[in-house]
Order: C-alpha cells, then structure tokens, then sequence
C-alpha cells in the first residue's frame, strides 16, 4: 500500500469569518465611523442596559443587535434615537462576520458615528469570531460572581474595556470589587476597566468618555 | 456550543482544499489533523461529536479527525519565563505577571490532511 499524502495546510478554521470580517472592516472604514465596538458578555450582564444609558450621550449611534430570537433589545435602543438593526441567530450562540455582513446595504452607516455590535449572550463563543470591529467591549456584572476573568481568560486578553457592570450590588452580592478588579488585571493588565450601574447611572459619564478615547485612538 | 459551527467551518475548508486538488472526499481515505489550542474555546469531545454530525452527506462521514491538543503557551514579559501555563490561563507561572505574550495555544487550526487510496 502507498504511504498517504499528506497536504501541509497550516489554515486557521475560521478563515472564512475571518475574510468576511476583513470585508466588514473596508465597509466601516468607508463610512466614516469613530468607533465600531462589538459588546460581549453573558446573557443578563446589562449589555443592553449599557447602551441604553451610553445611547443619548454619543452622537448618533448606529446598533447592529444580535439575539438568538426576538427583536425587543433592538426596539429598547431605537426607542432612545439609536439607528437599530436586528440579527435573529436561529439559536446560533455567537454572531459571525457574515451575519453582519448580511444586514448591508439595507443598514445605512450614513451619519452614524459610533457603531455598536452587541452580540448574543455568551462570554464564550463570540470570543473566537472576528467581526470587524475596531474593539471588543466585555461586560460583566457582579451577580455573576468574582472569577469570570479566571474562568474566561480569552475574552478578557481580546477586550479592550471591561464595563463591570451593577456595582450598586456589591454589598448585597458580598462581591470585593477592588479583588474582582485585580483579578481581571492578573489576566490582561493594559486592560481599562469601567464600573458602572445602570441603575444608578455611576460611572456612565466615564464610560461615555472611554468609548469617545477609544474612537479617537486614545486608550 | 459554536462547536457545529466550527465543524461546519472545517468540512468547507477541507472540501475546498481537496477540489482544489481534484480529490473526491468519498473516494479516498482521509486523516484530517486539527490543532486545538487551550486557549481557543473550542471543547475537543464536543467538537468531535458536531463534526460527525455534520459530516453526514458531504462525504467526509468516514474521515477520521485527529484533534490534537496545543497547551497555552506564553512568554513572560517581566521574567523572562517561557513554557507552558496550567489551566490555560495566561498568568505566568514564575512570577504571577499577566504581562504575557501568547507564544502558542490561543488558535484552532487545521494543520494538515492526509489523503490515502
């Protein structure tokens, strides 16, 4: 019997998202955008809420919105003056570049300064997908639990901003902040961090901030 | 769970590279070597299980997947240490600095396809 051929191909898997992000990078860089930020994290963290509290600071923003099903997150954002378009998965886990790519031309970015991408709920899979955004924005909250940077490294070595989302709750959720912050930094210390809470608005002008500095090349 | 997404990623790759090379998957023996880094969120046995699955009908059902696991590896930015890290966390296992650069294990990666009579 012959000895089999074997073909070297040294390819990462995800080359094909990869080409599909790099075509979404040429569609963003000619619409004059500041900031393209693909938001991850797990479902109940508060992407939404985040955005609905950033939305009437920033100038207009644009929100490319993925959910498994349903559009309600979209429609939570549109109401406050964002341009909003949904991706319904199908129970896909993770948006991919395609995806994306699939709600242009009828998206116009005319106009739209800072683009959003929130996408589904899961603080792993969407890890991996490029998707042609300038930065990935990692959210977490504290009723998820201290560990998360530990337990998730990935996601927080891509990020370029941890919003640590609810620190309303620390006393209620006996959650040590300033440990939960160094255990973030033990896995990516250039990483900016960013406590807010939706409820009580602390934080959301500096994160407004963060996300301005991160559109105009400032980190 | 991408890993089906994944999978379906991989047989178009593959299915790719064969006709490129006139090669009929069903028609010859096929070893697939992947490489999965520790760092790189993709579960090796719930892999292996979506590509089964979603191999049926693309003629890749009898090809045997060969996952290799690659250790994270990184390079310390402060100690100069370089190796291996246990449970693919990149903190480095000298000095506990996370000022580390990922030398190896954060890519999934098809290395390369052996293709018999």
């Amino acid at each position: 019997m012959e000895e089999p051929q074997v073909v070297e191909i040294n390819s990462k898997v995800l080359k094909a998202n990869e080409e599909a992000a790099g075509e979404n990078r040429k569609i963003f860089a000619g619409a004059n955008l500041k900031g393209v930020f693909n938001l991850i994290g797990s479902p109940g963290a508060g992407k939404t809420s985040v955005l609905e509290q950033v939305v009437p600071h920033l100038e207009t923003i644009g929100l490319i919105e993925g959910d498994i099903a349903t559009s309600r997150d979209a429609q939570r954002v549109a109401k406050l003056g964002a341009r909003t378009v949904q991706i319904n998965t199908s129970g896909a886990c993770h948006l991919d570049a395609r995806m994306v790519s699939e709600v242009f031309p009828d998206f116009s970015l005319e106009g739209i300064e800072y683009l959003f991408i929130e996408n589904v709920g899961n603080l792993v899979c969407p890890t991996g997908y490029d998707l042609g955004e300038d930065h990935k924005i990692v959210v977490i909250s504290l009723p998820e639990g201290e560990d998360k940077a530990a337990k998730y490294p990935a996601i927080f070595r891509k990020s370029s901003l941890c919003v640590l989302n609810k620190v309303d709750l620390a006393a209620a959720c006996e959650i040590d902040i300033e440990r939960m912050k160094g255990d973030i930094r033990s896995v990516n210390p250039d990483l900016k961090i960013q406590e807010v809470s939706c409820k009580t608005g602390e934080g959301i002008n500096e994160l407004v901030e963060r996300f301005k500095k991160l559109g105009s090349g400032e980190n | 769970m991408h890993e089906v997404a994944l999978a379906e990623d991989l047989i178009n790759l593959i299915r790719s590279e064969l006709e490129d090379r006139n090669i009929s998957p069903g028609e010859s023996e096929i070893c697939i070597n992947v490489e999965v880094g520790g760092m790189s969120c993709v579960v090796v046995e719930s892999f292996e299980f979506a590509f089964r699955a979603v191999s049926e009908g693309t003629g890749l059902e009898a090809a045997r997947l060969n996952c290799e696991e690659q250790p994270l590896t990184i390079k310390c930015m402060n100690c100069n240490f370089e190796g291996e890290v246990e449970e693919d966390i990149p903190i480095c296992p000298r000095c506990e600095s996370g000022e580390t650069e990922v030398t190896a294990g954060d890519e999934f990666l098809l290395k390369s396809i052996e293709i018999g009579e």
